[in-house]
């Protein structure tokens, strides 16, 4: 007869990694860590703390905080108690703000959003809402990174100024400014008429290269040619070249020829 | 018989449904201090659920923070730890280098080890963390280990940890950090390591590290000596020291390099084979051995890598390729084998002076 210590068997896969991966998160339970220091913290391979993250986060243990990484899931709280915030004054709500400073946000000249470090908003005026398509109340770093393609919580940890601009509406330059560890600053610059004029200044330099080109490289090329060959016969096309670049210059600089030339050949 | 054991290993077994929860409304507490003291109570686990949540939401003013520091300042409170713990979830005092100093203070004169973690954990991402690298108390170390970055100032604190080898999870730390590290910041680790005292059993783990290290920067440094310190100079024991270590270090170095060249310093070192003869025959050994530590995962690679340096290439750099090519191709089997084979036959098409030479060579008569 055969017997079996059935406790030898496979048990629930990785249950020995859950158990130390809550345990960190009981001996700390404001802990927000990611992926790859919660592997490190339990010693395990990345792959495996993934397995063993992503069924704590199915049994409603941990919850994903995206690019953040993992915090304890302790349900659905409540919203924090107003008393709370009122005695004493020693904590403030981390929720989006009506207070009045709202009005100075509105009269800023340029969009402005302040964004926590988990991509949730802090403050926002219109004029960043309206420019980036985004409605007011579903403004976050979420909305943000499917209209831009840069996600606010990638930068803030990598802790660099990004810095790109945008087309539509109309031109914008974006700004994404981390303030590690509160949150990250977007700044929205109508750069519209900038751009116009950089399209005005590059068309004038254009036209400017143009003419030089013209005037100025063949006629060189003649003289050049003249000076490598003092016997070559064509000493008029030479002299003819200085006065086109003579004349050039004049009606550059709006001014005659210096005393003593000859008269610009029309 | 077949007995199952696991219902008795289990401490609880499967009970049957229960009645539906009786729902207590508790007093809850309205101010960060009752807050504080509801969160460290494990008593009742719905309630200290519910003020750690709204610990986590709320963010403490300087009133708050005035609060949290009253209760750190009290030796006995058992609050003290998540007091300390709610520092390190809420670090605006990290925007002030007095904050900083204040929980960096704070973190050297705790006497009690968790709160001491919990405290260090808060200066993650700081250089100050390094300080604690080599506390006695493990907690505290790891907390400071997880929260090193790597920078000019945290390397000589994380190369002394390392020596002093005091736990194995540091040093798994300490070597997966190091495998990120910044390539200029190769030589300032290099010149951490030669200020240490290496003893004879410490070259084993030394060599690990080196294993660990991003190849192509330590390639740079030790085979082509590309920012070597100025050794010849310097005098005395210490410098003396400091000359064995870079040839310890060296000696480490380049053989982690060959046993295990990765694939991107093997493309770099064909690549600067094919454009520099100086460069090839300099480094033409270590190419060989760290060629032949070349696996069957890498030689489709390396094969795909020959084909695109001898896009246009010159007959000499052809000749230098084919020779690295043909050592290659002596050791792959299978299609890798004939693809390197087929690669040796396109080339000797480009000339009869090339097709003499890679037969000499697939011969062994060069």
């Amino acid at each position: 007869m055969k017997v079996f210590d059935l406790r030898a068997l496979p048990r629930a896969p990785q249950a020995g990694t859950q158990r130390q991966l809550l345990d960190e998160y009981l001996c700390n339970p404001f802990l927000d860590a990611e992926l790859q220091e919660l592997a490190l913290r339990v010693g395990v391979s990345r792959n495996e703390a993934a397995g063993a993250l992503g069924a704590l986060c199915q049994e409603r243990l941990l919850k994903s905080l995206g690019q953040r990484g993992y915090a304890l899931d302790l349900g659905e709280a409540p919203p924090p108690a107003p008393e709370a915030l009122r005695k004493g004054g020693a904590l403030r709500s981390a929720s989006l703000s009506s207070e009045p400073s709202g009005a100075w946000l509105e009269e800023l000249p340029f969009g402005l959003a302040l964004l926590r470090a988990d991509g949730s908003p802090e403050k926002l005026n219109e004029r960043a809402a309206a420019w980036m398509g985004i409605p007011r109340e579903g403004f976050d770093g979420v909305a943000f990174a499917r209209a831009t393609g840069v996600d606010p919580t990638q930068v803030l940890a990598e802790g660099r100024v990004l810095s790109f601009t945008r087309r539509l509406p109309f031109a914008l330059q974006v700004e994404v400014r981390p303030c590690p560890p509160t949150g990250v600053i977007i700044v929205l610059q109508d750069i519209s008429m900038r751009e116009e004029l950089s399209r005005i200044q590059a068309g004038f330099q254009e036209a400017f290269f143009t003419r030089l080109r013209q005037d100025f490289v063949e006629p060189l090329e003649v003289i050049e040619e003249f000076l490598e060959n003092p016997a070559h016969p064509d000493l008029g096309l030479a002299r003819a070249a200085v006065e086109q670049m003579r004349w050039v210059l004049a009606g550059l600089l709006t001014d005659l020829p210096p005393a003593g030339g000859d008269d610009p050949k029309p | 018989m077949v007995l199952d054991a696991r219902s008795f290993a289990d401490p609880a077994p499967a009970a049957p449904p229960s009645p539906p929860l009786q729902v207590v409304a508790y007093p809850l507490p309205v101010d960060l201090d009752g807050l504080l003291t509801q969160a460290s109570q494990p008593g009742q686990p719905s309630l200290q659920a519910w003020a750690v949540e709204q610990l986590r939401q709320l963010v403490p003013t300087p009133e708050g923070q005035g609060v949290i520091w009253d209760v750190l300042a009290r030796p006995g409170d058992p609050r003290r730890l998540v007091a300390a713990q709610l520092l390190g979830c809420h670090r605006l005092w990290l925007s002030s280098p007095s904050g900083l100093r204040r929980v960096l203070g704070q973190a050297r004169r705790e006497e009690d080890p968790t709160v001491q973690a919990a405290l260090v954990w808060g200066l993650r991402q700081t250089e100050e963390v390094g300080e604690f690298l080599l506390h006695p108390e493990g907690r505290v170390a790891l907390e400071a280990a997880l929260g090193l970055p790597l920078g000019r100032k945290t390397l000589a604190p994380l190369v002394r940890a390392f020596r002093a080898a005091a736990k194995p999870e540091l040093e798994r730390i300490f070597l997966h950090k190091l495998r990120a590290l910044h390539p200029p910041l190769m030589g300032e680790l290099v010149g951490c390591l030669m200020e240490e005292e290496w003893r004879e059993g410490d070259h084993q783990r030394l060599a690990v590290l080196f294993s660990c290290l991003p190849q192509v920067p330590l390639f740079e440094l030790f085979a082509e000596e590309r920012g070597k310190p100025e050794l010849a100079s310097e005098k005395g024991l210490a410098a003396a020291s400091r000359a064995r270590n870079w040839h310890l270090c060296s000696r480490l170095a380049k053989r982690a390099l060959q046993r295990g060249a990765s694939i991107e310093l093997l493309r770099l070192l064909l690549s600067r084979s094919g454009e520099d003869e100086t460069f090839a025959r300099r480094h033409a050994s270590f190419l060989r051995l760290a060629l032949n530590q070349a696996d069957a995962v890498m030689g489709p690679e390396l094969l795909k890598h020959f084909e695109r340096l001898t896009f246009k290439a010159t007959e000499d750099r052809l000749v230098r390729l084919a020779q690295l090519l043909v050592e290659l191709s002596f050791r792959l089997e299978g299609t890798s084998g004939a693809q390197a084979s087929s690669l040796l036959e396109e080339w000797k098409q480009r000339s009869p002076g090339l097709k003499l030479k890679i037969y000499h060579l697939q011969q062994r008569l060069a």
